[in-house]
């Protein structure tokens, strides 16, 4: 359970976002879409030299906010143990089943290993400079509808409160003598009741008490809403969307 | 029209339900009024709060009777998004109706909805800003702010639309005595500032009720409506909370009865006491520190040097020490994030020391198990739904009867749940008991399993008077049979109730004090560099210079000291 819930405090904590004044927090959400969208495009490749110059290129792009580094490192210790055990067990079958040679096999995995390091580090430099507000107001402008897009951040908001409401369920029940790790499975998933019935209660309570709160607060009543950030494009704004768009045509159309 | 509320004959029954919740309830609440909504629990407080904001009938159904105006609206008819612009509420748990991530844009949000302009959101939050001088969390995240801070951002969102009714469903019941002065005196400012109508559910009453002008007390049916001085007599008889000295004063039958330790107040007493002569000490200067019930040999828990470091770097215990005799009835005290609760989880291994060790019953909590040390330590949390999972009551307490190794125990438990007054609800399912019900349901399910120590964090949170005397008996019993009760609380006049041996006062992760609760008490010092408020009694002994002959703690024991000594009354 530690090390499950280990890793989940790891992952959670680095997908979050951050107060702070950096380059990115001041960038316009657009731009940073724009920028998930190239990366996404340039790690379709399937040339590990491509590969290796997006990687270098995004985390040079990154010392804009040295946080983004340490974070990324979290998520990546996070992932590396079902990473490497799905690499080695790729590797195992394809050259034992699948015929292929252990060269090909394990460079196939090194791209997998370096487009997860370049997407954990976009997404960490999105996440941790981006409120989700600030996402559902780029993307309303993009045409989107604002109810649905809340979902998201009304998911974002109470996960946290979800999880450290679980951490006391499980307390108190430990209190009340509940021992997971004992007896068989169906005496086990028996005992789960314990946390799960409370959780899905509270949880419930907690979604009442939202659904009033939103309707007292007006949201839904018209089909539009209006922001309070102004969301311009800058100057700053142009030459990064500039600077990336170039970059990636150059590492795309010229590297072979 | 000055008024902002009119309820005319409201009468209310929840769907399916023959009793009505609410009974001919006619109500007029005039603009910037500061009003206070006391009554028991269970008394439709918290209805009559949906009532007024348009979610009863329009969201929870039901058949209501009568009118309901606010700010000369007709809620019934037009439902609560008419009023959305002029009411502001905060929940009894306002971390549940936060939807953002960032304070900023928390207070935007409804503005947002409504389709203002963002150069008008923008001015109308900075101006929400400073009013509430909330500056400093502007950017914070939502889900790191205590529940004061919370509060306070769901105000400003309210302030920032304009509102001119706040109304608020038990705001006390999660802050310490500070956190409570502060709000209190927030919502006061913005009541006579801003002329905004602040309407309080509550029955913590004594922060409160020297600020208002106006008490309702609600019972199904309005039992009083007018000034506090008058309301007194009428929430001593249905069983409300009082401050200590409105106790004082009727339990010595003087009048005016008064509200808080005033000037007045303090004058008639003086009076009697001066023209009596006689000095005597009061035989409760003497305590029950060395109480023979307290076996000081018999070590149940030692603390020793204990630090801990939360995974996040934070520290929150910084070398705590502390022994737990048998037969002991030990209060720990202190601000919110002193330590407290972390401290207790120790004690049965939920959370195990970073330095230093904790031996209970001699045993180290580092090598033992959960399961292991909740033989010895039972604890009870704050927040009973966190553990009720069972189809009935009965099955809840035979659930933790079998863990600790009693299987088809069902005589003992119903006799627990008889000693618990809950022997009728054995086949009910444990979420159709009221609240107090379940806090006593949650207790007895620790105590059927007779561990020697029994902790409570915060066992009166949310829970009215007379349920806290019906919890102090239970407690005052367990202490008989020779157990070992510890409890967290800042619920200062309920301790000062309770038959302590000892108070711990915790501040910064620290013990800062500890001694009886007479020593700690009497001791103003430490008690304000904790953030602490004494007890009104200690208060008014001292504004008396009485402290050398009686150091009464509570109503009962300084008015019983008055009568012998000074025949004051």
């Amino acid at each position: 359970m530690s090390l499950e819930k280990g890793i989940i405090k790891h992952l959670q904590s680095a997908l979050t976002y951050e107060e702070a004044v950096s380059f990115y927090h001041n960038l316009d959400p657009r731009i940073k879409l724009l920028y998930l969208v190239m990366v996404f495009i340039m790690i379709s490749t399937g040339s590990i030299v491509k590969l290796l110059t997006t990687l270098v290129f995004v985390y040079v792009l990154a010392s804009l906010c040295p946080r983004i580094y340490k974070k990324t490192l979290y998520i990546l210790i996070g992932l590396a143990p079902f990473m490497i055990f799905t690499a080695v067990f790729v590797i195992f079958f394809t050259v034992v089943f699948g015929g292929g040679t252990l060269g090909e096999a394990v460079l196939e995995q090194v791209k997998v290993f370096v487009r997860a390091a370049i997407v954990a580090v976009t997404i960490t430099t999105i996440a941790l400079s981006t409120t989700p507000h600030e996402f559902v107001h780029a993307l309303v402008k993009l045409g989107f509808k604002y109810t649905y897009l809340y979902t998201l951040i009304i998911a974002v908001r109470f996960i946290p409160l979800v999880f450290s409401e679980l951490s006391d369920i499980y307390d108190a029940q430990r209190s009340r003598g509940l021992e997971l790790e004992k007896g068989g499975i169906r005496e086990r998933l028996r005992k789960l009741n314990a946390i799960l019935i409370p959780a899905f209660v509270c949880s419930l309570l907690r979604a009442r008490d939202l659904a009033e709160a939103l309707e007292l607060r007006g949201f839904g009543y018209r089909s539009k809403r209006t922001f309070y950030r102004d969301l311009k494009l800058k100057k700053t704004d142009i030459i990064f969307a500039a600077l990336i768009a170039i970059l990636a045509s150059i590492i795309y159309l010229l590297i072979l | 029209m000055k008024n902002a509320i009119v309820l005319k004959n409201i009468t209310y029954f929840y769907p399916s339900s023959t009793t009505p919740a609410l009974e001919n309830i006619s109500l007029e609440v005039k603009r910037g009024e500061f009003l206070i909504i006391a009554g028991p629990s269970g008394g439709g407080k918290s209805t009559l709060m949906r009532i007024i904001l348009g979610l009863i009938p329009h969201i929870y159904g039901g058949e209501l009777h009568g009118e309901v105006l606010v700010n000369g609206v007709n809620v019934v008819e037009k439902g609560f998004k008419a009023i959305v612009n002029s009411v502001g509420v905060v929940m009894q748990n306002p971390e549940n109706q936060v939807v953002n991530i960032v304070v900023e844009e928390e207070i935007a949000f409804t503005l947002e909805n409504l389709l203002y302009e963002p150069e008008d959101i923008r001015r109308r939050v900075n101006e929400a800003i400073r009013v509430l001088g909330i500056e400093h969390l502007r950017r914070r995240l939502t889900h790191t702010l205590s529940s004061g801070e919370i509060q306070k951002v769901v105000i400003a969102s309210a302030l920032a639309l304009n509102s001119k009714v706040l109304i608020l469903d038990e705001p006390l019941a999660h802050l310490d005595p500070q956190g409570a002065r502060e709000l209190v005196s927030t919502l006061y400012k913005l009541c006579k500032e801003r002329e905004i109508t602040v309407i309080i559910v509550e029955h913590r009453l004594s922060e409160l009720i020297k600020y208002t002008d106006r008490i309702v007390v609600l019972n199904k049916r309005i039992l009083f409506d007018g000034e506090p001085t008058l309301a007194i007599n009428k929430l001593l008889e249905i069983g409300v909370e009082v401050p200590p000295v409105s106790r004082l004063f009727k339990e010595l039958n003087k009048s005016p009865i008064p509200l808080y330790v005033d000037s007045k107040a303090i004058e008639t007493l003086a009076r009697g006491i001066v023209n009596s002569k006689c000095i005597c000490t009061s035989s409760s200067v003497n305590d029950n520190y060395d109480d023979p019930a307290v076996h000081r040999s018999d070590r149940v828990i030692s603390v020793e040097d204990l630090w801990y470091k939360y995974p996040d770097g934070r520290v929150a215990l910084r070398g705590v020490n502390l022994e737990v005799f048998r037969g002991e009835f030990i209060a720990i005290v202190g601000a919110n994030g002193a330590g407290k609760t972390t401290l207790i989880k120790h004690f049965n291994g939920l959370l195990k020391p970073w330095r230093g060790r904790i031996l209970i019953f001699g045993r180290d909590t580092r090598s033992s198990t959960v399961a292991e040390l909740a033989r010895s330590v039972g604890v009870v949390f704050q927040n009973p739904l966190h553990q009720f999972f069972e189809k009935t009551v009965l099955r809840e307490v035979l659930f933790t009867l079998s863990n600790f190794g009693c299987k088809n125990c069902v005589d003992r438990a119903l006799e627990v749940l008889k000693v618990f007054g809950l022997e009728d609800f054995a086949e009910r399912s444990p979420y159709e008991l009221s609240i107090g019900e379940q806090r006593r349901l949650a207790i007895a399910s620790i105590v059927a399993y007779e561990p020697p120590v029994i902790v409570l964090d915060e066992p009166t949170a949310g829970i009215d008077y007379s349920l806290k005397l019906e919890l102090l008996k239970m407690l005052t019993r367990i202490i008989e049979k020779k157990k070992t009760v510890i409890i967290v609380s800042h619920d200062i006049e309920f301790l000062a109730l309770a038959p302590l041996t000892r108070i711990v006062v915790m501040a910064n992760g620290e013990v800062v004090a500890s001694g009886s609760p007479r020593e700690v008490f009497y001791s103003i010092d430490t008690l304000k560099d904790s953030h602490i408020t004494p007890p009104q009694i200690v208060e008014l002994v001292r504004l008396l210079g009485l402290e050398r002959f009686t150091r009464s703690l509570n109503s009962y024991e300084f008015a019983e000291y008055l009568k012998r000594c000074y025949s004051v009354s």
